[in-house]
Order: C-alpha cells, then structure tokens, then sequence
C-alpha cells in the first residue's frame, strides 16, 4: 500500500472541462482517486494574470505526482502551456522536494497519428529535466476529436484500447513504476483508421459550419494579397 | 519584398536585441519593406481552440487584437522571421501565441503529406519561413528539438523556402551574418 500521495491534474487546453484533454486526465486521475488525493489546475487561468502565478506555484508544491494533459497546438504545447514551464522555471527554486515529484505529460491532438505528438512530449521532457522532476514516460493520442471532450466511458468500444492503457498506465503509478512502453502503445493506437478518419473529418467540418451557413465558404480568403 | 519578423523576447536580452539589430540591417540591405514586431509589448491573447475561425467566420479569428492583424501580416508577406529564445527546445510563450493564432490561414480540411495527415492551405502564395533560435545554454538537447520543431512546422505551413538558424549565448555573430546573409540570397532568388 502506497502513502497518501497527492496527484496534480493540469490541463492545458483553453477549453479547460470540456477538452479532451479534460477527458484523458480525468479518467486517469479517477482510478488514482481510488488510493490517493487528486487536485486540479487550469493552466489558462493560472497563467494569464500574473497574480495567479502563486497559485500555480502552490499547487505544485503540493503535487507528488504532476499529470499534464495537453492539446497539439501547431506541432507543440499551446502558448498558455509554454507560458506555465516558463513561470514555473522561474521561480524553480520556491517549489520544494522538486527531485521528488513525478511530471507525467498527456497529450492528445486532432490528426489520427499519435506519433505527431512525440515532438511535444520532447519539449516536456527537456521541462522535466530542467525542473529536476522524474520522468516516467509521455503518453500520447491521435484522433482527439473522436472524443471530442466526451468522458472516456461514453465513448465505448471505440475508446477501448485507450481505456485499457490508461488502466494499466494508473496501475503502474500506484506501483510506483514507469509506464511500461506497451501501454503507450496502447494508447497511441488508432482510434478509427486514418484514411476513415481523414474523410470523416472532412465532412465533419462541412457540419460544423452548416451551423453558422458556411457549409460553402469554409475556402474563404479574407487576407488574399 | 515585404518581412515581417516577430520578435518573441519576452525580457530584454542584449544578445537577442543584437540579433534582432544585424537582421534588421541584413533585411534592409536586400531592400525588403520590413514589418519589425517586438511582441514583448504586445498583448496578444492566446488561442481559445473555438475553430471559429474555420467554420463561423472562414479565415478570420474571433478575437479582435493585434493577433488577428498578425496573421493577416503573415499572408501578405513574402518572408515571416521568427526570433526567439529557445525555450525548452521550442518557441517563447510570446511567439507562439502568435503562431496559435495563425490557423486561421490554414483551412480545416485534411490532405495527406509525406504520410501524415496535415491541414491543407488557404492560400496558394505562402512566405518563405526563417526561424532564428537563440539558445541561452546547451543543456537538455534543446538545439536538436528545436530543429525537429521547424521541420514539423515547415511540413504545416509548407513554405517555399524555409531556413533555421541557432545562435548560442555568447557566440560570434559574424558567422551568423553571413549564413543569414546566404538564407535571404536564396529567398531573394525564390522571389523574382
């Protein structure tokens, strides 16, 4: 049996509880919910206003175990995320036990291949080096939009490989291990095949827009020199 | 020839500034009409992940700041500079605001590129990119990251000509010069 630890669960996405990034962390943080303390962060609001700054800084300090759960924003962290590395490296030496806490990234983006993420989790691995934080891996999921904020649970069948590889990725923190490379895997795993995906996407933008009558002016070129 | 070079400083660095000054001279040189952007005294807000821009007002971002005038910057330039610090092997929180906010000049719909999905353009002419990366300390492999990092972008934003240039703390900017010299020939030359 684990001590009590506490896990902080930052999301990075604007969307805040309607992300997928919401979706991904949450199921995660429940099943560690079971054993041990789970407190979350909004790093849109924890950022913008310099006054919040403390307030991230706290939380960290009462973090074991920090799990980032992020979107793909043109090929890496959104701004906001950067922004919280940032002040967080900053003011480094105000967050105690640093060697202690654990820095797990979660990232999901909207192309079907989860391997567009690895350059992200990267740069969250150069953070956690700087932080002087463990490293135990970054999880990573293509086709976000699939979820699309939905809880895991909801979405069934079709999330199946996702949710058995969060599972097992909860069971190796509480065992205190690394995510063993097969749960990523796991997770990585298409969620519906690309070339599916690619067509469902694009119609699915078509739909979208049907709501506001531009199903036919989605090619606009407002800038055109 | 138009620039627009985007300055991701957040706080003042003399390095940076010295970089941001001999590109300057570099630009003027070459007779581009250049669109200098310090964007530390900017407040630019970040991305809402709405895709509004995509779907309710095509090409356009919701958010009526000087972000939404940035990207219109970007399609009516030839050539976008980016200068940043490198900040764990990516862009400053700063410049990447601004790059957040630049999907709107790209359109939802997916194409398929070197055997990834990747977003198709709006706009046929699209400027040449050159990213310079001033890196403060060579700790953690950021230099390496930062290089993947343009690439992944240069396969999104698919510029005709794209450059990435890292320049170390302390290091002698004359070899910089010169090789940023040989990058805007090569766009000069793409140009005309």
């Amino acid at each position: 049996m684990n001590r009590q630890k506490t896990v902080v669960l930052l999301i990075g996405s604007p969307r805040g509880r309607k992300s997928t990034s919401f979706s991904l962390g949450n199921y995660l943080c429940q099943k560690l919910e079971e054993e041990w303390t789970v407190k979350y962060g909004y790093i849109q609001q924890l950022v913008m206003r310099e006054e919040k700054h403390l307030e991230l800084i706290t939380l960290m300090n009462t973090a074991d175990i920090i799990i980032f759960s992020f979107p793909l924003y043109v090929d890496q962290l959104p701004s906001t995320a950067i922004r919280a590395f940032e002040v967080l490296y900053k003011n480094r030496t105000e967050i105690s036990n640093r060697k202690q806490k654990i820095f797990l990234p979660i990232g999901n983006c909207g192309f079907p291949e989860a391997s567009q993420i690895d350059l992200a989790l990267e740069i969250c691995h150069n953070f956690a080096n700087a932080m002087n934080f463990q490293w135990r891996g970054g999880i990573k999921l293509g086709g976000g939009e699939a979820i699309h904020g939905i809880c895991l649970e909801e979405r069934g069948g079709m999330v199946r490989n996702q949710i058995k590889g969060l599972d097992g990725a909860a069971e190796a923190l509480l065992r205190d291990d690394a995510i063993p490379q097969e749960v990523i895997d796991l997770i990585a795993r298409e969620i519906i095949p690309k070339g599916l995906y690619k067509g469902m996407g694009n119609m699915g933008w078509r739909i979208r827009a049907l709501k506001h009558w531009n199903m036919f002016n989605l090619k606009k070129k407002p800038y055109k020199k | 020839m138009k620039a627009l070079l985007l300055n991701g400083m957040r706080d003042l660095n003399v390095e940076i500034t010295q970089i941001h000054d001999k590109t300057m001279f570099l630009l003027r040189t070459f007779q581009f009409h250049v669109n200098d952007v310090p964007l530390k005294d900017r407040k630019i807000a970040p991305c809402l992940g709405c895709f509004e821009c995509w779907v309710k007002t095509p090409g356009i971002c919701k958010i009526n700041d000087y972000g939404q005038k940035l990207a219109e910057l970007m399609v009516q330039s030839d050539l976008v500079i980016h200068l940043t610090p490198i900040t764990f092997g990516g862009y400053s929180s700063k410049l990447k605001a601004v790059i957040d906010r630049s999907i709107p000049i790209i359109l939802p719909f997916f194409r398929k590129h070197k055997g990834e999905i990747h977003h198709k353009q709006r706009y046929k002419n699209r400027a040449c990119l050159i990213v310079i990366g001033y890196q403060e300390n060579g700790v953690y492999h950021n230099e390496e990251t930062f290089k993947k990092l343009i690439y992944r972008n240069s396969l999104n934003m698919a510029p005709p000509v794209y450059h990435v240039q890292i320049v170390k703390k302390g290091q002698d900017l004359s070899e910089f010069h010169t090789e940023l010299k040989a990058c805007l020939e090569e766009v000069r030359a793409h140009l005309e």
